[in-house]
C-alpha cells in the first residue's frame, strides 16, 4: 500500500500529467481545426483515451490518456498529496489555498462537462416561448393530433434510441415504430435514378421524393449535424403501416393511423418550463457608418403563472437573466433583426470557478509574496 | 557629473531625434496641412482626424503612412490626401497603389518599371524584395477585371484563398477606399463647390415647386422639374459612393448626429439653405482647386470655427489624435531600444558601467515615451489599453520593458538593460507589422465591449505574456551569454536563475488568475466558463507550463540551468498562446488572422529550441563556469 500511495502522491507524478496534460490541449487545439471545437473536446477533453481508428476498419486504439484521465490521477495526486506529502504550518497557507483552488477548479470541469445543459430559445416579436431546444442533441417526436381540438399530445423519444435502433413504442400509442437505419448527420439530395437501394425502402412521406447519404458527423460551430433515420411503422398485429425518412429540418410528415391524424419528425431535443418568455422587442444597434454590433439587446417579459410572477428584463451583452437555476443570455438574432435567440444554460457547477479564482489569487499572492518580503529582508541585510 | 555624462548625452540624443521627428511631421508648405489635418470627421465608427484618415488609408493602399512627392521627396499622408479629395484628376497619376503580386500584374497588364533600386540594394536585400507602385490611372482599365475576380474570390472562406486571390481581394478594397475618398468631400462635377451651394440655394425654391405640382397634378415647368432630377440623381451617387462622414449636427436628444457632405441638398430643400460646415468645405475645396493658400488656410479656421460651434471639443480631440500621430511614440520607442541595445553590446566590450548606466537611462526614457503612447491611445479610444492584437504587442513589451527595468534597479548587472531593449524592440517590430491592415484604433464589437473585464481580465493575462516573455529572454540570453562567453560566473548564474524563478512565479501568478477572469468573464456573457476554445486553452498551456518550471524547481528536478532551458521553451509556449491560436482561425477569439505571419512564428520557435538544444551541451564544454 505504501509504495502505491507514495507513487499517487508524488510530485513526479504531478509533472508528469501536467506534461502530459500540456500536450494534450495542444493536440486537441490543433485537431479542432478539422473536427471543430465542440468534436476536438468530445474526441480529446471529455474522454478517458484518445483513440486512433485504424483506417478503414472499426477498430480503435487508444494511444494517449484523455482529459477525464489526466483530470482523475491529478485529482487523486493533490488529494492524496494534501494528506500524505503537504505540511500544515502557517508557513504554507498560500500553497495549501493555491491547490485548494486547482481541485475546486477541476471539480467545476468536471461537473461542468456532465451536467451543463445548453439551448437556445428563439422567440419572435410579439409571441412567447415555454421551451428550449438542444444544440447538439435530437429526438424523435411522434405528435397526435387528435387528442383534443385545442391541443397535441407529444410522445419525445431521446437520440440514444434511434442510436441503438431501439423500438420506440408508447402504451397509449397503438403502433410502433422501428428504426431501420440511422445516420448522425446526412446529406439530402433529390430522389430519382442515382439513389442506392436502401433509399428506395422509404414508401410515405418526403422519402418518396429525396434520400439521404451519410455523412460524417461534424463538430464545427456554424456546421449542422443533420441526425436522419429510416422509421417504419407497425400495427399491433405486426403489420408494415410504412416507412418514413425523417431528418432534422423536415417539416413535420403527417400521416393517418386508424382514422386519427399523428406526424412524426426528429427535432431538436426540447426543454419545457413552467414559465413562459415573451419577447417585446429586440434591438441591434450598429456604430455609426460601420456594420460592427455595438449592442444587442432583447425586452422580455417573463410570466410563471402558478407563482403568479410577472415580469419584464431587459437582456442584453454582459448582462443575462438568471432565473429558476437557469441563465438566459443574448445570443443571436434572425429574422432582420425581430426575431430573438436566447441561450439557456443551466450548470449546477458554475459557482466553483468564482471559490477557485478567489483561492488561487489570495493563495499565489501570499506565497509569492512571502519570498518577495524574504527577498527584500535578504538585500536590506546586505551591506 | 562626469560619471554620468554617457547617460546623459545617450538621452538627449533620443530627444533630439524625437524632436525633428516631430518637426518632420508638419510639411513646409504656404498651405497649412497641418491644420486641415485637424479637422474632425466620423469614420470607422469613431471621430477623426483627417490626418488619421490619411495616415489610414494610405496604409491601406501603399503600406506606408507617407508617400514620395514630385520630387521623389517622403511627404506627410495628409498633403496626398487633399489632393484626394480635392484634386482627384492630379491624384489619379500618383503611383501609390502598391502591387506585389506578379500574377495580378500580368492581369492587369500594368507597365513594367525601371527598378528604383541599385544592384548593390538588390545584392543586400535579395531580389523579389522590390515594390512596384502604380496609379490609380494605370489601374483603371482593368476595375472591371479586378472586380469580377475580387468577387470570385470572396466567395471563398478566407483560409481556401490563394495567394492571388487574397491580393486581388486587398486591391478591390483599396481602390474602393481611394474612390469612396475622392467623392468624400465634394463630387466634382462642377468647378466651383461654393458656386454651386449658392446655385443649389436660389434654384431650390423653383424646383421644390415643380416637384409638388407634378405630384398633385398641376401646372409645373418641365426643364426645372428635369433639372431637379437630374441633381437628385447626381446628390444620389455623392451620396453612395462617399465614406467619410463630415457634417456633425446636435439632435434634440444632445446626442451627436453626423452626415455625408452630400448631405447639404437636404439641408438647402429642407431650409432653404446649406449650413455653415458646409460652406466653409466649399470654400477650402475652391480655394484648394485655385491653389489659393492664404484663402484655404483661411478658410480651414472658418471651418474649425464652425466644427467648435457645434461641440468645442469636437476639434480639441482630434488634435490629441493628431499629435499622437506627430510624436510617433511606439516608432521612437523602437528606435531607441535599439540605441539602448548598442549601448549595452558595447559595455561588454568596453567602459562597462557607465555604458550601461547610459543603457538603462535610455531604456527608463523609451518607456516613458512607450507609456505616453498608451496613455494617447486610451484617451482616443475610451477603452482599457489592450483591445486588439495590435495593442496586445504593445502592452506585452511595455509590460516586460517595466519588469526588466525593476531587475536592473537591483541588480545592475546589464542583463535588464539587455532584456527590456531587444524585447521593447522586437514587440514593437511585431506591432508595427500588424498594423498594416488600417486602423488600429477600432471600436470594440458588443460582446467585447466591456471595460470592466477588458481592465482586468485581459489586462492581467497580457502581464502575465509579458513576465513569461521576458523570463524566456533572460534564460535566452544566459544560455547563449555563458556557452560563448567568459563572463557569466557561478554568483551571477545563481542571481540570474533567481531573477528567472521570480519573474516565473509573477508570471504564473498573472497568467493563472488572467485566464480565470476569462473563465468569469466568459460565463457572465455567454454562460460557459471553459470552451476549449483555442486562445483559452493557448493561456491554459502557459499556465500549466509555468506550474511545470515551479514545480521543477521546488522538487529539485531543475536546477539554474534547467530553469533557464525550461524558461525559453516558456517562449515556444507563450508564442504559440499568442500568435498561433489566432492562425488556426477558429473560435470566439480569433480576431486577428494571419498567414503570412506564420513563418516568422515557426522561426522563432525554432529559434528557442536551438538555443536550448544549445544549453543541452555539457557544462565543461561552456566558456562560463556556471558552477
Amino acid at each position: 500500500m505504501k509504495p502505491f500511495i507514495k507513487f499517487f502522491s508524488s510530485l513526479e507524478l504531478a509533472i508528469a500529467c501536467m506534461v502530459l496534460g500540456l500536450i494534450l490541449i495542444f493536440i486537441g487545439t490543433l485537431d479542432q481545426v478539422n473536427l471543430g471545437i465542440h468534436g476536438a473536446t468530445e474526441r480529446y477533453f471529455y474522454t478517458f483515451f484518445v483513440y486512433w481508428n485504424i483506417p478503414n476498419t472499426e477498430i480503435a486504439i487508444p494511444y494517449f490518456p484523455g482529459g477525464y484521465t489526466l483530470g482523475f490521477v491529478l485529482l487523486t495526486n493533490l488529494v492524496t498529496a494534501l494528506f500524505v506529502r503537504f505540511k500544515y504550518s502557517w508557513k504554507k497557507v498560500g500553497v495549501l489555498m493555491v491547490h485548494f483552488g486547482v481541485i475546486t477548479l477541476l471539480l467545476g470541469e468536471l461537473i461542468t462537462s456532465m451536467m451543463q445543459t445548453d439551448s437556445a430559445m428563439i422567440i419572435d416579436e410579439g409571441s412567447s416561448s415555454n421551451f428550449s431546444e438542444d444544440r447538439q442533441i435530437t429526438e424523435l417526436a411522434i405528435i397526435d393530433h387528435s387528442h383534443s381540438s385545442e391541443t397535441d399530445r407529444v410522445y419525445a423519444f431521446p437520440q440514444t434510441m434511434l442510436e441503438a435502433k431501439q423500438d420506440a413504442r408508447h402504451e397509449d400509442l397503438p403502433f410502433t415504430v422501428s428504426v431501420n437505419q440511422y445516420m448522425p448527420n446526412a446529406l439530402i439530395q433529390r430522389r430519382d435514378e442515382n439513389a442506392p437501394a436502401e433509399a428506395l425502402i422509404a414508401n410515405k412521406g418526403l422519402g418518396l421524393q429525396v434520400y439521404a447519404k451519410p455523412i460524417p458527423k461534424t463538430g464545427k460551430m456554424d456546421d449542422v449535424n443533420r441526425t436522419t433515420a429510416m422509421l417504419t411503422i407497425f400495427d399491433d398485429s405486426g403489420q408494415v403501416v410504412g416507412t418514413w425518412l425523417a431528418s432534422l429540418g423536415f417539416t413535420a410528415q403527417e400521416f393517418t393511423f386508424e382514422g386519427k391524424r399523428y406526424s412524426l419528425e426528429i427535432r431538436r431535443k426540447r426543454y419545457y418550463y413552467p414559465f413562459e418568455i415573451a419577447l417585446i422587442d429586440f434591438s441591434h444597434d450598429r456604430y455609426l457608418g460601420t456594420n460592427i454590433p455595438m449592442n444587442f439587446s432583447s425586452d422580455i417579459k417573463l410570466t410563471h403563472e402558478e407563482r403568479g410572477e410577472e415580469r419584464e428584463f431587459l437582456i442584453y451583452m454582459n448582462h443575462p437573466l438568471r432565473y429558476n437555476g437557469l441563465t438566459f443570455f443574448q445570443s443571436g438574432f434572425a429574422n432582420e433583426d425581430t426575431t430573438t435567440i436566447l441561450q439557456v444554460v443551466s450548470n449546477p457547477g458554475r459557482h466553483l470557478p468564482y471559490i477557485s479564482c478567489i483561492l488561487i489569487f489570495a493563495g499565489l499572492t501570499v506565497q509569492f509574496g512571502q519570498g518577495l518580503f524574504s527577498f527584500a529582508g535578504r538585500r536590506a541585510k546586505k551591506p | 557629473m562626469k560619471k554620468r555624462l554617457p547617460a546623459i548625452i545617450a538621452v538627449s540624443f533620443l530627444l533630439l531625434y524625437f524632436i525633428s521627428n516631430y518637426m518632420k511631421q508638419s510639411p513646409r508648405t504656404e498651405i497649412d496641412y497641418t491644420t486641415f489635418g485637424n479637422t474632425p470627421v466620423h469614420l470607422n465608427g469613431r471621430i477623426q482626424p483627417l490626418d488619421s484618415v490619411a495616415r489610414n488609408a494610405l496604409l491601406g493602399i501603399r503600406y506606408k503612412r507617407s508617400f514620395l512627392n514630385d520630387e521623389g521627396k517622403k511627404t506627410s499622408a495628409i498633403v496626398w490626401l487633399a489632393e484626394v479629395m480635392m484634386r482627384p484628376d492630379l491624384a489619379h497619376e500618383r503611383p501609390v497603389f502598391r502591387i506585389q503580386d506578379e500574377d495580378i500584374r500580368s492581369l492587369l497588364k500594368l507597365p513594367k518599371k525601371p527598378s528604383t533600386r541599385s544592384k548593390v540594394m538588390i545584392a543586400l536585400v535579395g531580389p523579389g524584395t522590390e515594390h512596384f507602385y502604380f496609379s490609380f490611372n494605370e489601374i483603371a482599365p482593368s476595375l472591371k477585371v479586378i472586380s469580377e475576380q475580387a468577387q470570385k474570390a470572396s466567395e471563398l472562406e478566407d483560409a481556401q484563398r490563394s495567394r492571388f486571390q487574397k491580393a486581388i481581394i486587398q486591391l478591390a478594397r483599396a481602390l474602393s477606399n481611394y474612390t469612396g475618398l475622392t467623392q468624400s468631400l465634394h463630387h466634382g462635377q462642377v468647378a466651383s463647390f461654393s458656386q454651386e451651394v449658392k446655385d443649389l440655394e436660389a434654384f431650390a425654391p423653383e424646383g421644390i415647386r415643380a416637384v409638388n405640382n407634378r405630384q398633385i397634378g398641376a401646372d409645373y415647368d418641365e426643364e426645372t422639374f428635369n433639372q431637379m432630377m437630374s441633381i437628385g440623381f447626381l446628390y444620389q451617387g455623392f451620396e453612395q459612393s462617399s465614406n467619410l462622414l463630415t457634417l456633425p449636427t446636435i439632435d434634440s436628444n444632445g446626442e451627436f448626429e453626423w452626415n455625408k457632405t452630400s448631405f447639404l441638398l437636404r439641408q438647402v430643400l429642407s431650409q432653404g439653405q446649406a449650413s455653415e460646415i458646409v460652406r466653409s468645405y466649399a470654400s477650402v475645396v475652391d480655394a484648394y482647386r485655385i491653389e489659393d493658400a492664404a484663402a484655404f488656410n483661411e478658410n480651414v479656421l472658418a471651418l474649425h470655427a464652425d466644427l467648435k460651434a457645434v461641440d468645442p471639443s469636437l476639434v480639441s480631440d482630434a488634435g490629441v489624435e493628431q499629435l499622437f500621430n506627430f510624436i510617433e511614440p511606439f516608432y521612437i520607442a523602437a528606435a531607441g531600444y535599439v540605441m539602448a541595445f548598442l549601448a549595452v553590446i558595447i559595455s561588454w566590450v568596453r567602459w562597462p558601467d557607465r555604458l550601461n548606466q547610459a543603457a538603462f537611462a535610455i531604456v527608463c526614457a523609451c518607456a516613458v515615451i512607450h507609456t505616453v503612447g498608451i496613455i494617447f491611445r486610451i484617451y482616443i479610444i475610451g477603452y482599457a489599453p489592450v483591445i486588439n492584437l495590435y495593442s496586445s504587442a504593445v502592452f506585452v513589451g511595455w509590460g516586460a520593458v517595466l519588469l526588466a527595468i525593476i531587475l536592473e534597479a537591483l541588480y545592475k548587472n546589464s542583463i535588464g538593460n539587455a532584456t527590456a531593449s531587444i524585447i521593447g524592440f522586437s514587440t514593437l517590430l511585431v506591432a508595427h507589422h500588424l498594423s498594416t491592415t488600417g486602423d488600429t484604433l477600432e471600436m470594440l464589437r458588443a460582446v467585447l465591449d466591456n471595460n470592466f473585464w477588458l481592465a482586468t481580465h485581459v489586462i492581467i493575462i497580457t502581464l502575465g505574456y509579458s513576465a513569461t516573455f521576458l523570463a524566456g529572454s533572460i534564460g535566452f540570453i544566459f544560455i547563449l551569454m555563458s556557452v560563448l562567453s567568459n563572463r557569466i560566473d557561478k554568483g551571477i548564474a545563481r542571481t540570474l536563475g533567481n531573477m528567472v524563478y521570480g519573474i516565473i512565479c509573477f508570471a504564473t501568478l498573472f497568467s493563472f488568475v488572467g485566464t480565470i477572469l476569462g473563465g468569469i468573464w466568459a460565463d457572465q456573457s455567454w454562460g460557459r466558463f471553459w470552451g476549449w476554445d483555442p486562445k483559452e486553452n493557448g493561456a491554459l498551456l502557459i499556465v500549466i507550463w509555468n506550474a511545470i518550471i515551479l514545480h521543477s524547481r521546488w522538487g529539485g528536478f531543475a536546477k539554474t540551468r534547467g530553469i533557464m532551458m525550461l524558461a525559453i521553451f516558456g517562449n515556444v509556449v507563450f508564442s504559440w498562446s499568442w500568435f498561433g491560436t489566432n492562425m488556426l482561425g477558429i473560435g470566439l477569439h480569433a480576431y486577428g488572422f494571419m498567414d503570412e505571419a506564420f513563418t516568422y512564428l515557426a522561426a522563432f520557435m525554432l529559434l528557442q529550441v536551438m538555443v536550448i538544444a544549445i544549453g543541452a551541451i555539457p557544462t565543461r564544454f561552456w566558456k562560463s563556469q556556471i558552477g
